[in-house]
């Protein structure tokens, strides 16, 4: 796609067809499209695309959560896109030259909702996950009690997504999810974030913790 | 943004997409592409890194300065937010470019005429932070009726408790309930007093730094 930064005066930026449009030595000039490498891109040679693997095959699968938790942050940008822009250079941490996720500082939604207070989790025996949070007393009720909490799961043995029915409100401060006992012995790694009963208002999201379910 | 002084038949200042208008010293109305900037210096990255620190803070206490600096300064085309950004940026950062930081100490939520608090202590009890106060009803300025504005700021999630229409200031006592204990924090707190008509304010306090660890 190519963009034309300044309208009917400027010069084209991007790749349209064959053809490529950029800017050398302050001159807006076109070319044709480079041949493809053959060359094989090596890992540690190029960690952006390493990065980039890491991120989108990671956040992909949340693209439900992140539509709500992003939903109306950039016009130009897709709440995926947005939503990798930040968790790029916040959410993964580089060792030795491989990345891994940063668990704690991925971001599923930012808002200015009252945020979530006192967030725990507990693998309780039976195979449950249960997630409690609590509502300081200088909150006004009647504005965030309807709020629905968006719980975000995933499991990191099995590197898959966990998607719970959610169908209390902020007022219930607990929220048990029913695992199968075939998930028992893996990890597993929660966020949490409301949503306004109206849909228009998110709060910033918090990482509650991690654990291993326990028949 | 283009500013139209003397509506359309006047002259345009300012950038319209990719062009910059303006009028020189001879009246002419000059028109110009965007020029680029080639590089960066110290002092502006300094600057840049204020604004970011600033906006983080002020964007996660949005509804306490929409009260705390509602009275916009005569002259001034501002919204609250600007207002807080005005004041808190000058004051509220310590150390030099590359490691800026908020200093918590000088913050303020709200500012105005009203008297600040005098002797203001505040205490930790069971999850519950108990603020006193002296009335000191002699100054001028000060009302019986003022009520007390109570800010609890935990500075590592960005994360707020606050009262904003506490106790009379005759009553020299008020209490704010933390919620549930989870883990270690670092609490900022702040006190302030806003007037019965809720129109008149005085400058935040800062009480102190209390370390949460129950």
């Amino acid at each position: 796609m190519g963009t034309i930064r300044k309208g009917i005066l400027g010069g084209i930026n991007g790749r349209v067809g064959a053809v490529v449009g950029s800017k050398w030595r302050n001159l807006s000039i076109l070319k044709s499209r480079p041949r493809r490498k053959n060359k094989r891109a090596y890992k540690f040679k190029n960690p952006q695309t390493l990065r980039l693997g890491k991120m989108s095959n990671f956040l992909s699968k949340y693209k439900d959560e992140l539509n709500i938790g992003f939903f109306q942050k950039r016009t130009d940008l897709a709440p995926i896109n947005f939503a990798m822009k930040y968790n790029l250079v916040n959410g993964l941490v580089d060792t030795d030259g491989d990345f891994e996720i940063d668990y704690e500082k991925i971001v599923f939604s930012k808002g200015n909702l009252e945020p979530v207070w006192s967030e725990q989790i507990f693998f309780d025996p039976g195979c449950l996950i249960r997630i409690t949070w609590d509502i300081p007393q200088t909150v006004d009720l009647k504005i965030i009690g309807k709020d629905i909490p968006c719980v975000v799961i995933y499991d990191s043995t099995l590197d898959e997504k966990v998607k719970p029915g959610l169908n209390v409100d902020r007022t219930a401060k607990e929220f048990i999810i029913n695992m199968d006992e075939a998930y028992a012995g893996n990890t597993f790694h929660a966020w949490i974030f409301f949503v306004s009963a109206d849909g228009k208002k998110v709060s910033n999201s918090d990482y509650i913790g991690s654990g291993i379910l326990t028949v | 943004m283009g500013i139209l002084y003397n509506g359309i038949n006047g002259a345009i200042t300012g950038k319209l997409g990719g062009m910059n208008t303006y009028v020189d010293k001879f009246g002419r109305q000059i028109i110009k592409t965007n020029g680029k900037k080639s590089y960066v210096t110290k002092a502006e990255k300094g600057n840049q890194q204020g604004t970011a620190l600033i906006s983080e803070f002020l964007n996660s206490v949005k509804d306490i300065i929409k009260i705390g600096f509602q009275n916009i300064p005569a002259g001034k085309k501002w919204h609250y937010y600007n207002h807080a950004t005005s004041v808190n940026k000058k004051q509220a950062i310590k150390s030099i470019y590359p490691t800026k930081e908020i200093d918590y100490e000088k913050v303020m939520f709200s500012a105005g005429d009203i008297p600040v608090p005098k002797k203001p202590i505040v205490t930790l009890n069971n999850s519950m932070l108990e603020f006193t106060w002296e009335a000191d009803l002699d100054t001028e300025g000060t009302d019986g009726r003022d009520q007390i504005m109570l800010i609890a700021y935990f500075p590592q999630n960005l994360k707020s408790i606050k009262l904003l229409s506490g106790a009379r200031r005759t009553e020299e006592k008020e209490r704010l309930q933390l919620p549930l204990y989870t883990k270690d924090m670092v609490i900022e707190t702040y006190i302030s007093y806003l007037s019965d008509d809720r129109k008149k304010l005085s400058d935040t306090i800062y009480t102190g730094q209390i370390n949460w660890n129950k």
